[in-house]
């Protein structure tokens, strides 16, 4: 028991890593072909590495979290795949922006089936609405 | 050793350039904010081909790309560069004599991008090559004309020189190896003794011009340098790698050494694989020292603090390589960068007059560059900058694009904003040339004002 939750807890205090820059690079995008935005109080996992130049190494990616066209107000939870969903938002918007973005630097963990991201979409209880993400990523830590 | 330098010049004074008798080098590091696809390759100069392969490849390994062809102006090259900021990749021709410019992911028998070359350039037989993309500059060491001479980057055709490093207080004789120091603002010269057989490394300011006499020599019997040709500066460990083609060895000292001071390691012997080495290229990400070896049909890899006769950790050799006469070398990695934190300062802020760092607001879709190192603390030698973006007085609604100057707008946004709400954002962006960011406006019409703050850097 103690042991497993110590294998799925998210690795606090790891590091020191190191920062390797990227050029500015767009990894996820729900709205391209075909796209399908994150539904309310769903969670969504991404694959990160091996797109836009983040090696296998990586072990957490500073990125450009942006949302679009929300359908009600929310915020979204991201964190490393596989592991339980904190109690920690990325991102809060109300319906008036078309578009909000911030910055983060986000963990990268692994689901198993080649995601590394969890993104939990939080709305309003039996919510039906949607939101699109973009993430782009600016760089990212390593050994 | 001392014949060797001097049939080199005779050889190449009666036009019959022979490379292997006189050795150089090809490896050199450069690395620079990564673009996506530009990780972990090594470029490797070779008699009449540019080959990259996967940093980590050894034994009888095929080339990922071959560079190679008449139309490509490849002849005898040596030293490399990469440029990751435009996406090029930088060869210096000494039998050409000249210098050509490629998109780095250039293959096959295709043209160069760029060519300087001609007789207003003061080439001579161009060996080593460096990068200063601070200050977006080319330097090459030639190696007839016992000269350094600094370009604009972007230079094209017969273009003269910015400046020339040359004249008998400089002591150069016969530079083979270059490199620039942008932190200490140096220029380190590798000088292979071909005329004097007086072996020598030297330093001097990055600006310098005429004939100057070096900042500091690294010279004499002690020294253990022998023909040095590739060269190195270990930024993060205050070091100075030497590799001596004639003493088949890697000699490693002080940064800031001079005069006839003793190496703090050496490696050679038998075990080692040198074999005429040339050029020599430093990951520091992965602390390994790469070593082209121009008799070996090599590049051998070493932990980066290794000495006395140590076995390679791996060996790139072998016909299915292609690898012959290969000498400078450099590598594609993604520099890895420590974080250092400044009092917040804002960079800029265009609510104020028109000036660089000021005025104007951003006007929709059109793309301003803005002055990053050198304000507010930030050094030289910074690769990203860790900043608030904010917007404020916006007539419409858009986004920006933050990218690295130099290179191309990227798909990317930073801030995504409304009509008339100040807003801000957090972000880490790569610096490009000059040491300044860029930013696309993208708003249907209008102007926005636009500002950032800087609270640390990563270099």
């Amino acid at each position: 028991m103690g042991t497993m939750a110590l294998a799925l807890a998210p690795a606090e205090a790891a590091g020191p890593y190191n920062f390797f820059v990227l050029a500015p690079c767009r990894v996820v995008d729900t709205r391209a072909t075909p796209g399908l935005p994150l539904l309310a109080n769903t969670l969504r996992n991404f694959p990160i590495v091996g797109s836009c130049g983040v090696p296998i190494n990586a072990t957490a990616v500073a990125m450009n979290v942006t949302i679009a066209q929300p359908t009600d107000f929310g915020d979204l939870r991201i964190s490393p795949a596989g592991q339980p969903v904190p109690l920690a938002s990325v991102i809060n918007w109300s319906t008036t922006h078309s578009a909000l973005a911030n910055g983060a630097i986000i963990p990268l963990g692994n689901d198993g089936l080649g995601n590394h991201v969890t993104v939990q979409c939080d709305m309003p209880l039996g919510s039906l609405g949607q939101v699109h993400l973009i993430i782009d990523v600016m760089g990212y830590f390593a050994l | 050793m001392n014949a060797r330098g001097d049939e080199g010049r005779r050889r190449a004074a009666s036009g019959r350039l022979k490379w292997a008798a006189v050795g150089l080098l090809g490896l050199a590091l450069i690395a620079g904010p990564g673009t996506a696809a530009a990780q972990e390759e090594l470029v490797v100069a070779n008699e009449s081909s540019v080959r990259v392969y996967a940093r980590t490849a050894g034994g009888n390994t095929v080339p990922l790309r071959i560079l190679e062809g008449s139309a490509t102006g490849l002849s005898r090259p040596e030293g490399v560069a990469l440029d990751l900021v435009h996406d090029e990749l930088v060869v210096a021709n000494v039998n050409g004599n000249s210098v050509t410019v490629y998109a780095r992911t250039a293959s096959g028998n295709i043209p160069p991008l760029r060519t300087l070359q001609g007789s207003a350039t003061g080439l001579g037989a161009p060996f080593g090559v460096a990068l200063d993309l601070v200050h977006d500059e080319l330097v090459v060491a030639n190696w007839l004309n016992n000269s350094i001479t600094a370009y604009t980057r972007t230079s094209n055709g017969n273009i003269p020189p910015l400046r020339t490093v040359s004249g008998a207080a400089t002591t150069l004789d016969t530079p083979v190896g270059v490199t620039l120091d942008v932190d200490h603002d140096e220029l380190v010269v590798a000088n292979f003794g071909g005329s004097s057989a007086v072996y020598s490394v030297t330093v001097y300011a990055r600006t310098a011009s005429g004939n100057m006499t070096p900042l500091r020599r690294l010279s004499g019997a002690t020294t253990g340098l022998n023909q040095p040709a590739g060269v190195a500066v270990d930024l993060v460990h205050d070091e100075l790698v030497v590799v001596n083609f004639g003493g088949h060895s890697v000699t490693i000292y002080a940064r800031t050494a001079s005069g006839n001071m003793a190496p703090l390691r050496t490696l050679s012997g038998a075990s080692t694989g040198l074999w005429g080495p040339a050029g020599v290229a430093l990951d520091l990400v992965h602390d390994e020292l790469l070593v082209g070896n121009e008799w070996g049909n090599s590049v051998t890899v070493y932990p980066r603090t290794a000495s006395g006769n140590t076995a390679p950790l791996r060996t790139l050799a072998g016909p299915s390589t292609g690898l012959t006469n290969s000498t400078f070398l450099t590598l594609s990695t993604s520099e890895r960068g420590k974080f250092f934190t400044l009092t917040p300062c804002r960079v800029a802020d265009t609510r104020n007059p028109a000036s660089p760092s000021g005025g104007p607001a951003l006007a929709a879709n059109t793309s301003r560059s803005f002055p990053a190192v050198g304000l507010c603390g930030i050094p030289a030698d910074a690769r990203a900058i860790a900043i608030n973006v904010t917007v404020v007085g916006e007539t419409d609604v858009g986004d920006l694009r933050l990218y690295p100057t130099g290179g191309p707008v990227p798909g990317t946004s930073t801030i995504n904003f409304l009509a008339n709400e100040p807003l801000a954002n957090n972000a880490i962006m790569a610096l490009g040339t000059g040491g300044r960011i860029s930013v696309q406006c993208d708003m249907p019409t209008g102007t926005t004002h636009f500002l950032f703050d800087v609270h640390g850097y990563f270099k």
